[in-house]
């Protein structure tokens, strides 16, 4: 696993909480798949109940690698099935 | 009284067991099976033109299977030609029960002697300007064996359809129509001749209201607007796609690669959740091109294809790009050509299909005068099954062909290098929230 030990924001986060992480992650995902963020719960299946696919699922790692500053393998990203196998992975990287 | 309107079962794949098996074991490109396997919008449509005493029974033979014992005054079935097979066992069966049954859509404008051989009546053309006489006619007991759709439909008049009547879990994506008509008469498309080359639209509120209503039904919601290409009349695009931001949906539109010449349009689109583009390039090779459309509109454009392609991804909206395989001017060396084309350009998705002569077309009389359609059966016409001889390859070689060029664009190598590509592009977007939260 690739990690940006230079990014300031990861250091940042290491010292937050995990409930802090998952808000942001939260927050990219309500954004991106334009859904409220009160839908958004830990067991959901990413794809059947917010409808993200291939391109969204792009774009909200894209966006979770900017936020975290940390390069996630897009294979290993691709296996997350729920809301909480993303916050265990993003929390890996971090 | 209580109607029955049919959907018949069709092959959205082709028939080919090898090309199946591929298919249905690849999770990217099945999803081509849903993108395509929408109800028909016609049905939906007559079925708004119809007052709440008539029962309204929906049936998608995709989905479920029809119980011919079930009493309904009458049956209307829309079918496309590789559905067309089993649209007339279908009327058999009810008609062997009494049941009238009335068809229509594409197949069966193209060909209404026939279909008329299989039911009762036939509809010819768009359905609202004759569905009204229909219902006359058939609560008067005196239904005529053809209504002609002789004007093109007022699309501002047109209803909204009948979306609630849907089983909303069979569908992950919902067609919308916003507009009909197409100036480009391509040789091989039939879509032209229902529609013809005057473009119409609807009315900005109508597809909002449209809009609203699937929206109100769907949860996630995808929309494939139905259009063969929405955004010929800029300004009406433009206006729509502002109109369709605050309401917050992902949407995939059909359109051509001139679309790259308006950075206005394409902002928009970002904005309004437009996330793929089906954009139809049909071949790479000139001759081709010139062969397809006289007028050389498609061909102008041939050499600015991979700048228009990395205009369009720079907004972040991915492209599928559909081709067409078997024309004249392709031979052996065109499989391998297409392939580094699609993957060379990061196309996110790509459908290639097989030249299919569907009749009506100019491409089926040409095929038919130089005696090179094969005998097959109306359900081998799926796009993804050759019933010509082409011309520069066997039958065999081509539908061979095809499949070679989807194993390896849909490779897992392809897949990453894909990923990496728009996830650079995302990397130097801002977030897409900013305008509407």
């Amino acid at each position: 696993m690739k990690k940006s030990k230079k990014n300031l924001r990861t250091r940042n986060f290491k010292k937050r909480d995990f409930d802090k992480i998952k808000e942001e992650i939260n927050s990219i995902i309500a954004k991106v798949a334009k859904v409220d963020r009160s839908e958004i719960k830990e067991d959901i299946n990413i794809r059947d109940r917010l409808g993200i696919e291939s391109l969204h699922a792009i774009e909200i790692l894209a966006a979770i690698e900017t936020k975290f500053g940390i390069t996630i393998d897009p294979a290993k990203a691709f296996e997350a099935v729920t809301i909480k196998d993303l916050y265990e992975l993003v929390k890996s990287y971090i | 009284m209580k109607f029955a309107f049919i959907s018949p079962k069709g092959s959205f794949l082709s028939n080919n067991p090898e090309f199946r098996s591929f298919w249905e074991s690849e999770p990217e490109i099945a999803g081509h099976r849903y993108f395509w396997s929408g109800f028909s919008l016609g049905l939906l449509t007559i079925a708004a033109l119809l007052s709440n005493k008539f029962k309204i029974k929906l049936i998608d033979e995709n989905f479920e299977e029809i119980n011919f014992n079930e009493d309904f005054d009458l049956v209307a079935i829309s079918t496309m030609t590789q559905q067309t097979d089993r649209a007339y066992q279908i009327a058999k069966e009810f008609r062997v029960r009494k049941t009238k049954v009335v068809i229509g859509g594409i197949h069966p404008t193209l060909l209404p002697s026939e279909a008329k051989k299989n039911v009762d009546s036939v509809f010819i053309g768009e359905g609202e300007n004759i569905w009204p006489k229909f219902i006359k006619d058939f609560l008067s007991g005196d239904i005529q064996p053809f209504y002609n759709s002789n004007t093109l439909v007022n699309l501002t008049k047109s209803p909204i359809p009948r979306f609630d009547l849907l089983n909303s879990k069979y569908y992950k994506m919902v067609w919308i129509q916003t507009t009909r008509g197409c100036p480009i008469d391509c040789e091989f498309c039939s879509a032209s001749k229902i529609f013809g080359p005057k473009f119409r639209h609807k009315s900005i509120k109508q597809v909002i209201a449209e809009i609203k209503l699937v929206k109100s039904i769907w949860k996630p919601l995808h929309i494939n607007f139905a259009d063969d290409n929405m955004f010929i009349d800029r300004r009406f695009a433009e206006e729509l796609v502002k109109a369709i931001i605050p309401l917050k949906i992902w949407f995939t539109a059909q359109t051509d690669i001139s679309i790259a010449n308006n950075d206005y349009l394409l902002s928009l689109l970002r904005k309004a959740g437009c996330e793929r583009l089906f954009i139809g390039f049909e071949s790479l090779t000139k001759k081709n091109l010139q062969n397809i459309d006289h007028r050389g509109w498609k061909c102008k454009y041939l050499d600015n294809y991979p700048l228009a392609i990395q205009k369009i991804q720079s907004y972040g909206i991915g492209i599928m790009g559909a081709f067409i395989i078997g024309f004249d001017g392709d031979d052996l060396s065109s499989f391998d050509r297409l392939s580094n084309f699609i993957i060379e350009n990061n196309l996110f998705g790509a459908q290639i299909t097989i030249l299919t002569p569907t009749p009506g077309t100019r491409l089926r009389d040409r095929m038919m005068k130089e005696g090179r359609i094969l005998p097959n059966s109306w359900n081998n016409y799926t796009g993804f099954d050759v019933n010509f001889i082409p011309k520069k390859m066997s039958p065999k070689e081509l539908q061979s062909g095809l499949l070679k060029i989807y194993k390896r664009i849909y490779s897992s190598e392809v897949r990453t290098k894909k990923v990496e590509f728009f996830k650079n592009i995302y990397l130097r977007m801002p977030l897409r929230d900013k305008s509407y939260n």
